[in-house]
């Protein structure tokens, strides 16, 4: 059975919820065996959008669903962003328009395993990153390991080991977002594992305090999502998590450490968003430097 | 006995490299030596690699053991600091 899905008119984080909820059922089901997808209001998508959508279509395909679009052919904005992104190559097999490509200010969607993310991380995310920032790239050693973090998360807790990334950067707003998102168990699934029953909001919220793990792996100590918001923290970014009912914001204080903010969401999201926002003008960076010997307590 | 992190697995990324550095270290303690253990050129360091490495050595041998036995060089800050934090979680973690 068929069912259309009316992709959002201003697909950022702020239709997260909405769209989820007209794809994903509250069971956590696809709302149909055949969605079809129309993108008649769409006119304004994001790079949280863009994630959120092709997070979506795969963690559609992975339960045996089918996807197709339609009314995508207008010449607006959103469709023209999402051809340069690659997404209709992607999905269409090739780009509806001769001339798209990536603009400067992205780096488009890219769907990767966790061992190629370390690979894009050092040779094409770095690079990008310190051009826009202006800084070196060894000042981004914190902002590195922040992803490189979320990437072991994929592989430990996605049974696809399959994740989205993309990079924007939005000059006016200066403001860069990473964005990485797995369709893979969920936080909140996996801490209920080891800690027991509780809300998905209280559990990504346990997810982020020091030294808390799910020992899912027999390597896995936990503290990688603390990790990851105090380097965004430090660097004066913010961080949201979507991962199933649960969402958490964290806001840099004025000593760089994390305020967080965490909520139920209106919706269950297939997966784990993760959006690590980085404000240009205020991006602290890491000393370039080698050679501390540890110096144990 | 010198080793450099990077001179026994490619990337400073994964459990799984964290893995061949343990059994690395842990056969020269085994043996009663002492090892200087450099981590130039790694600059980035995650969690998961220095549970899989480090840590792993301080829950089975102790943390007196490894301090004795082990002197970790040629840091970058992030890196002393998530041996720093890893370690105190671990050391936590066994006191409870």
């Amino acid at each position: 059975m068929s069912h259309i899905v009316t992709l959002p008119g201003n697909f950022t984080e702020a239709a997260i919820y909405p769209f989820v909820r007209a794809v994903v059922t509250p069971e956590g089901m696809p709302v149909a065996g055949e969605v079809i997808f129309d993108f008649q209001r769409l006119s304004w998508i994001d790079g949280t959008g863009l994630t959120v959508f092709c997070n979506t279509l795969e963690w559609l395909r992975a339960r045996s669903a089918v996807f197709s679009f339609i009314n995508y052919t207008g010449h607006k904005q959103a469709i023209s962003y999402l051809d340069d992104c690659g997404f209709f190559k992607e999905y269409l097999g090739e780009p509806l328009s001769s001339k798209a490509s990536p603009r400067r200010t992205s780096l488009p969607f890219k769907r990767i395993q966790p061992s190629e993310g370390f690979w894009w991380l050092d040779n094409t995310a770095a690079p990008w990153l310190a051009d826009v920032l202006r800084v070196q790239v060894g000042a981004l050693v914190s902002i590195k390991t922040s992803a490189k973090e979320i990437f072991n998360n994929i592989a430990d807790h996605s049974a696809e080991q399959i994740g989205f990334v993309h990079l924007q950067h939005y000059p006016r707003r200066e403001e860069i977002r990473l964005t990485i998102s797995d369709f893979g168990t969920g936080i909140p699934a996996t801490i209920r594992r080891r800690y027991g029953d509780m809300s998905d909001s209280k559990a990504i919220r346990l997810a982020v305090e020091e030294g808390i793990t799910t020992r899912s792996t027999p390597n896995n100590r936990g503290a990688g999502l603390r990790i990851l918001v105090d380097y965004v923290s430090h660097n004066k970014g913010s961080v949201a998590i979507y991962s199933l009912g649960g969402m958490l914001l964290t806001e840099p204080n004025e000593d760089g450490t994390p305020a967080f903010f965490s909520s139920q969401g209106a919706g269950t999201y297939p997966g784990t968003l993760v959006d690590i926002i980085l404000r240009t003008a205020d991006f602290v960076g890491d000393p370039v430097e080698e050679g501390e010997d540890f110096q144990w307590i | 006995m010198d080793l450099k992190v990077l001179e026994l697995v490619q990337d400073c990324n994964t459990a799984a490299e964290g893995a061949v550095v343990y059994e690395a270290v842990r056969a020269y303690i085994a043996k009663g030596q002492h090892i200087t253990l450099s981590f130039s050129g790694a600059d980035s360091v995650p969690s998961s690699f220095v549970n899989a490495s480090i840590v792993r050595l301080v829950e089975e041998l102790g943390f007196d053991q490894v301090r004795k036995s082990l002197a970790m060089v040629n840091c970058t800050p992030q890196v002393t600091d998530m041996l720093r934090r890893c370690i105190r979680n671990a050391a936590t973690s066994m006191a409870a």
